[in-house]
């Protein structure tokens, strides 16, 4: 790395440090976002999502935080593959609904499955749809629990 | 424009260009300048026989970074390089080259000898100085000397005039270590002790006109035949009826005294000692005490001489040791044999057990030399790092022996005295010689290569003259050296500087790890466990090995030499050459964009990249003056590798690819400084 009107390295100038460079703020404010772009990372991978694929961030968190997402959006955005970002003190809640849903949708397939008369009349196509729905049901659950878990 | 970077970085092209480059510029020379601060390293000369180790990269590199460091930081900046002509090794080459060649040493004047030295010398010394060069060392090279030439040998011979004149030089005939193989006396320092299983014989020496006999104890039967006395502890009840009798040597029949001498332990195997005052250290002080005959019974090659029975002359030592076992035996003078565990000296370069040897030779008292010497250190006016080798270099300097400095070989600085031929006790000692020389015989032995060196920090300058290189040069500034040679060469080069300049040759001296293999051993030849400097700077390249070697040796700790670290130092210049590529290939138009990042509005990753910039220099700066020098390596690879290429680098990419060209300058300006300190930064 050398400019046309460098002096050659070995007569350069030794390196001192400018100490009105030195930014304990910047510092403290960039730790926050490594954390949030390894916290990130440590998530997608948990989640095995693929490497080249986008992610949505969904973030709890309090309106400071919201203004700091917002503000390094493009770093994060880059730096971890999330398309988008959502973020508020209430993002728990639309994954708070969908638990729900889903709790309420698994009751009902289970009641059905253990009703001796349903499983002995219904044509065996609709017993194994509703023992199928009741599986991706439960896989979908555990991931928004799995979510909720984080977001609380 | 910059200068673009190749895609692949080839170590060995790249280093070479620039190494001639800056040889090609002059960079590395200095000179007597008034305006700015001198700065002075002078290397430990290497060996003229010596090639390239790994310590010598360890070493070199080392003073290379501070030596650039005060270049770089505006101080006139002198590294002296040179070697040294290493008196007992060169001439061992010497020896060996003409062996081959069918030419004994012994057929040859001292004339004839020397003019092969010197002819072995311009065709194969010196080759370290070519591989140093390799290593990338920036020293002066237009001020290279030689313990030899003819400026440094002034210098040799005036120190020991000087100290003659004083009185600090005498002749004495002692008792010395002898190197049988190289037929010389050597420096304590020069024994290597080893453990050998060997045994104890016992003996009877039977008391003259009485029927008893002493029985005494040795792990070397051969000197028997140099026995003057037999000592007992003048306490000892059992033997005080025999002290003042005498008793019959057996083998040669002389009759020796039994003497009474506290040196004696009662309790220690017999109670009586046979005294061989020619052939051990105690028994020449028990043999002074008494004023017991001192019979040398061997030749410079340590076989038999003709002080012993004739069955026994011209044998070798070990042929000796058989016949005298084998003759005490037949006469019924054996008693028993024991297995025994003995500590021998051996010769460093003759690889042989060494004799004590009654010659005469030339000593240098040292007790009053090594006062102001000893006082710089405890005073810390010259500081030792680490700290721990003060203790030991206290210890050696507070019970300092007469040095001797007298060597039986032809390669060297033959010593200034002359005596006259008419009367040999007639000395003169001077430099020139007399101006009659045909009146006069000068001294056959040279000087102890170590009394050459110890005049290095003054000698390069030509001292006894006060020029002004010496004025301006001297004192220099660090001395880094392995602590192997404390006594051999920084404690005397001390000594010669208070001597001779009355001031310290050096502010500070840095001992360097000792390189291991993985297993602990210390690398050597032998064990072939010594990897070649030249293999490892071609498969990673030198900077990479420098660097490398710097990561792997902490201050004050041996280094446990592994091929890994000189991967993380490849894989270190890999990524300094991509991430530099990366941000020169991002210039517009391979301009650094005119940004005074000063005035600029800066985000949070360009104000933290600047800021942890400042903190790595400090940290940089703060490892390197207190030399740490693994340390400071570990904060410019955590500082690029972690900090500048893991974050900021991607940092700038959205920078650079994003739709803000002004943000995209910005981080240019910001990204460049990385790199640009880098450069700087003489470790690489």
């Amino acid at each position: 790395v050398k400019r046309a009107d460098d002096p050659d390295l070995i007569v350069g100038q030794w390196p001192q440090a400018n100490d009105n460079k030195i930014d304990d703020t910047a510092e403290k404010e960039m730790e926050l976002l490594q954390k949030i772009v390894t916290g990130i990372r440590t998530v997608r991978s948990r989640m095995n999502v693929p490497p080249g694929s986008q992610s949505e961030l969904i973030a709890k968190c309090d309106s400071d935080m919201v203004v700091f997402l917002q503000k390094h959006h493009t770093i994060i955005s880059a730096l971890t593959q999330t398309s988008s970002v959502t973020a508020g003190p209430d993002q728990a809640k639309p994954e708070q609904k969908r638990a729900d849903e889903i709790n309420g949708h698994l009751m009902e397939i289970s009641k059905k499955l253990s009703n001796e008369k349903f499983i002995s009349r219904a044509p065996q196509s609709v017993v194994a749809r509703e023992k199928e729905k009741q599986e991706e049901m439960s896989a979908e659950l555990e991931k928004v629990n799995a979510n909720l878990e984080m977001l609380q | 424009m910059t200068v673009q970077l190749e895609k692949v970085y080839t170590p060995s092209a790249i280093e070479d260009k620039w190494y001639q480059h800056w040889l090609d510029n002059g960079y590395f020379h200095a000179e007597v300048n008034p305006d700015k601060e001198p700065y002075t390293i002078v290397i430990p000369p290497p060996n003229v026989t010596g090639m390239l180790t790994m310590g010598h990269v360890l070493n070199n590199t080392i003073q290379d970074i501070l030596i650039r460091k005060a270049r770089m930081a505006g101080k006139e900046a002198c590294w002296i390089p040179g070697t040294d002509h290493a008196s007992i090794a060169t001439e061992g080459k010497v020896v060996k080259m003409l062996k081959e060649q069918g030419i004994d040493k012994n057929s040859l004047t001292r004339e004839e000898f020397l003019e092969h030295a010197w002819e072995w010398k311009e065709k194969y010394g010196g080759i370290i100085i070519q591989q140093l060069k390799k290593l990338g060392c920036s020293c002066d090279w237009e001020r290279e000397r030689f313990t030899m030439d003819e400026g440094y040998s002034k210098a040799v011979l005036s120190a020991f005039v000087k100290l003659y004149e004083k009185g600090l030089i005498y002749k004495g005939h002692r008792l010395v270590n002898w190197c049988p193989v190289s037929k010389s006396a050597i420096s304590d320092e020069e024994v290597i002790h080893q453990e050998v299983n060997g045994h104890l014989w016992y003996f009877k020496y039977p008391v003259k006109d009485n029927d008893e006999y002493l029985v005494v104890a040795t792990t070397r039967p051969e000197t028997m035949l140099g026995d003057t006395a037999v000592a007992v502890h003048p306490k000892d009840e059992r033997f005080t009826h025999l002290v003042g009798k005498t008793v019959t040597l057996p083998l040669v029949g002389r009759e020796i005294p039994i003497i009474a001498d506290d040196y004696v332990d009662p309790e220690f195997g017999t109670g009586c000692v046979k005294v061989t005052p020619a052939h051990d250290h105690n028994d020449f002080a028990m043999g002074e005490r008494h004023n017991l005959e001192f019979i040398n019974i061997m030749n410079d090659d340590a076989s038999l001489n003709e002080n012993t029975p004739e069955a026994y002359q011209n044998l070798s030592r070990e042929d000796a040791r058989k016949a005298v076992l084998k003759d005490l035996e037949k006469q019924g003078f054996l008693e028993k044999t024991e297995d025994y565990v003995n500590k021998v000296g051996y010769s460093e370069r003759g690889q042989v057990p060494i004799e004590f040897y009654m010659s005469e030779q030339w000593f240098m008292k040292m007790s009053d030399l090594a006062k102001p010497a000893l006082q710089a250190v405890s005073d810390s006016k010259i500081k030792f790092h680490p700290e721990h080798w003060v203790k030991t270099y206290k210890h050696w300097m507070e019970n300092i022996k007469d040095w001797c400095i007298s060597r039986q070989l032809w390669w060297g600085h033959q010593i200034p005295v002359w005596y006259h031929r008419e009367n040999p006790k007639r000395l003169h000692v001077s430099v020139e010689g007399p101006d009659d020389s045909d009146n006069w015989v000068q001294d056959e032995d040279v000087l102890d290569t170590w009394a050459s060196s110890w005049l290095w920090p003054i000698a390069v300058h030509n001292w006894p003259d006060e020029s002004d290189d010496l004025k301006y040069f001297y004192p220099t500034d660090a001395l880094v050296t392995g602590p192997d040679i404390i006594f051999f060469w920084v404690a005397r080069m001390i000594i010669t500087g208070y001597e001779f300049k009355s001031d310290l040759p050096f502010k500070d001296v840095y001992f360097t790890s000792i390189i291991r293999d993985k297993k602990g051993r210390k690398f050597s030849k032998s064990l072939g466990n010594s990897p070649d400097p030249f293999e490892l700077f071609e498969e990673y390249g030198t900077d990479a090995v420098r660097f490398g070697t710097m990561l792997m040796a902490p201050q004050g700790l041996d280094v446990l030499f592994s091929s890994t670290r000189l991967e993380v130092g490849r894989n270190f210049m890999n990524k300094l050459w991509n991430a530099s590529r990366f941000v020169l290939m991002n210039l517009e138009d391979g301009n650094i964009p005119e940004i005074d990042l000063d005035k600029e509005e800066l985000d949070i990753p360009e104000r933290w990249i600047l800021s942890r910039l400042q903190k790595s220099i400090k940290a940089y700066n703060r490892q390197l003056n207190r030399f740490h020098f693994n340390e400071a390596a570990k904060v410019l690879y955590d500082f690029t590798w972690n900090d500048f290429c893991d974050w900021y680098i991607e940092i700038a990419k959205t920078r650079f690819y994003g739709n803000d060209a002004h943000a995209a300058d910005v981080s240019r300006a910001a990204a460049i400084q990385v790199p640009l300190f880098l450069k700087n930064c003489g470790l690489m």
